[in-house]
């Protein structure tokens, strides 16, 4: 790591001592001025239990209560019959029955379909049966859902309980590329994606083991012979990005940072899964893109970032704090176009990344050169190779996964200041200006908690949003 | 937050323009660094504030302190005193 960044940065921990002298005195007053010293607010139950402090508070005109608002009697309840775990449906609907409900059911839905009836058109109900991907114990309101259900693997997950227009007896989903985009945009967002884009398939990019065949219907993976056969017919590209928990990943080199670089690639996952399951109830394929190529290449094609000086996609929203996944698909697409915000330049003087790699892996080379670091890279492309086995030395080592350089990225800023608006937007207009504003984000003290930062801890007593995910970033 | 910020810079410029009709005059140059630290005061806060929901304090700190204390202070001691001729 680069001592000259290192050394200048006043840490937190000596900026919070001097805050905290000056804070310390006056709330010090205040707090014995309110609350005589001894008195400790009364936070029992009736039960005698310590009560939770909610961190989540109501507004004032909820309040708390000792019993709950329902009125009960343990001495007259009785409990209902329970013929599986957890389904009382099952008790409730004798088998014949639950046939009959399930005819009608496909009747209802089928009509829905023919005639187009808004709420019930064949995207909406691929939108039903896309989120119904958690389900491991059967359930109603999804006909023909088996009763009691055990997903036993990542296929089964994909596919099951799905409702795709075959089973009525009706073709795929007729839409133009433009409305597919759009569809499938929207329904990407629900299930958790923070940007959707869209490219055609560019075989330059794809693995050498692929192959691009016209005479099947589905992709077949063989991973014996390392063979990884796909229909022809797959032009589409559908990628989706997932922004990570930032209070996490600022967290990073720690267990913390490490599960919000999981929790971004859960959301990935999810979402991921319930894209593909919404491609197959519009009754098209699709292949799974990571296995068949790199996926950045594809998603700056698609206009979801640029390639940063750390050989990773670094989007104008987001940042770097992002995690990628895509699809190959036969469903006509309109594709994006790439995008450029100015970091080519930006990068050539941030070098904020390379400084903060704990394991020096990546590049403080002036400029991008056309030689990779070495054989496990492909060439052909003018970027700042890094060296990828001493990143993944660092990583196996310590057990937990370092995104370091993503979190430290000036771009992965969240947007509640105009401050970070005026920065972009200042580097896109003088992309040189990136020594600057990498100086002035670390004077201003972003950056990593570290191990030895007092705010390390703290996460545990943040008031984050769900998933400590800001999902209105950049649309506010 | 933004109703408080409102109506401080409403109370400051409507002191302002009461100074103005009772003896003050404020060259060119007094009004635009007035409109700097107004514009300065406004960012810092803002910044304070987005600081808090983004859980980074020490820039937030920062950037109070720079551009609500001592930008302003230094720019409204200039047109304190270069700017404004009390005719009164
Ligand atoms: S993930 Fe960590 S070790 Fe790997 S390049 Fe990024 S900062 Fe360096
Ligand atoms: S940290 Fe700086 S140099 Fe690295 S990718 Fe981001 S903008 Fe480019």
């Amino acid at each position: 790591m680069s001592d000259r960044k290192r050394n200048n940065r006043l840490s937190r921990r000596d900026f919070l001592k001097g805050v905290g002298a000056i804070m310390g005195a006056t709330g010090v007053a205040s707090i014995t001025r309110v609350n005589p010293v001894g008195a400790k607010p009364d936070r029992t139950n009736t039960n005698g239990l310590t009560t939770h402090k909610r961190k989540y508070k109501y507004p004032w005109w909820v309040k708390t209560v000792d019993k709950i608002t329902t009125e009960v009697n343990p001495d007259i309840a009785t409990k209902p019959p329970m013929v599986t775990f957890a389904t009382y449906a099952q008790a409730m609907i004798p088998d014949e029955e639950w046939d009959i409900n399930n005819s009608k059911a496909k009747e209802y839905v089928k009509e829905g379909i023919i005639n187009n009836i808004p709420g019930r058109t064949l995207p909406d109900l691929a939108l039903h049966y896309a989120l119904h991907s958690d389900m491991t114990l059967g359930s109603m309101g999804s006909f023909d859902s088996p009763r009691t259900v055990k997903i036993k693997n990542h296929e089964e997950l994909v596919t099951y309980n799905l409702h795709p227009p075959r089973d009525f007896d009706l073709d795929p989903w007729q839409a133009s590329p433009e409305e597919a985009s759009r569809v499938l945009e929207a329904a990407g967002i629900q299930f958790g994606a923070s940007m959707v884009g869209f490219t055609k398939l560019n075989p330059d990019w794809i693995y050498p083991y692929v192959k691009f065949e016209p005479g099947i219907t589905e992709p077949v993976m063989d991973i014996k012979n390392m063979s990884f056969r796909i229909p022809e017919s797959y032009k589409y590209v559908v990628l989706l990005i997932t922004q990570g928990p930032r209070d996490l990943l600022i967290r990073n080199q720690s267990e913390l940072g490490a599960a919000g670089d999981r929790a971004t690639y859960s959301r990935m996952f999810n979402a991921g899964v319930q894209m593909a399951r919404f491609i197959k109830g519009l009754d098209y394929g699709y292949a799974e893109l990571l296995a068949a190529g790199p996926i950045i290449p594809f998603a700056l094609e698609a206009g979801l970032g640029e390639l940063g000086r750390m050989n990773r996609l670094i989007n104008p929203i987001f940042g770097g704090n992002i995690r990628i996944t895509g699809f190959l698909t036969d469903l006509p697409l309109a594709p994006d176009k790439p995008i450029d915000f100015g970091l080519q330049e930006f990068c050539k003087t941030c070098k904020i990344c390379a400084s903060e790699c704990p394991a020096g892996a990546l590049s403080m080379a002036d400029e991008p050169y056309w030689i990779p670091a070495n054989a496990f890279q492909a060439s052909g492309k003018k970027v700042y190779f890094e060296d990828n086995l001493k990143c993944a030395k660092y990583i196996t080592e310590r057990g937990n996964y370092c995104s370091t350089c993503l979190s430290v990225c000036p771009w992965s800023k969240q947007d509640k200041a105009a401050l970070h608006e005026i920065a972009k937007v200042t580097s896109v207009i003088v992309p040189s200006s990136g020594n600057f504003l990498s100086d002035m984000d670390q004077a201003f003290g972003y950056g990593l908690i570290r191990e030895d930062d007092p705010e390390m801890e703290d996460w545990w007593d943040l008031d984050i949003p769900e998933e400590g995910i800001d999902s209105y970033q950049g649309k506010a | 937050m933004n109703l408080i910020l409102g109506i401080a810079i409403g109370l400051g410029i409507a002191w302002l323009i009461y100074k103005t009709k009772n003896g003050w005059v404020i060259n060119w140059f007094g009004w635009v660094l007035m409109g700097v630290s107004a514009s300065s005061f406004v960012f810092g806060v803002d910044l304070f504030f987005g600081s808090i929901i983004e859980h980074e304090m020490r820039a937030g700190w920062m950037g109070f302190g720079l551009f609500s204390i001592v930008l302003p202070v230094v720019l409204g001691t200039i047109v304190w005193h270069y700017s404004i001729v009390r005719s009164a």
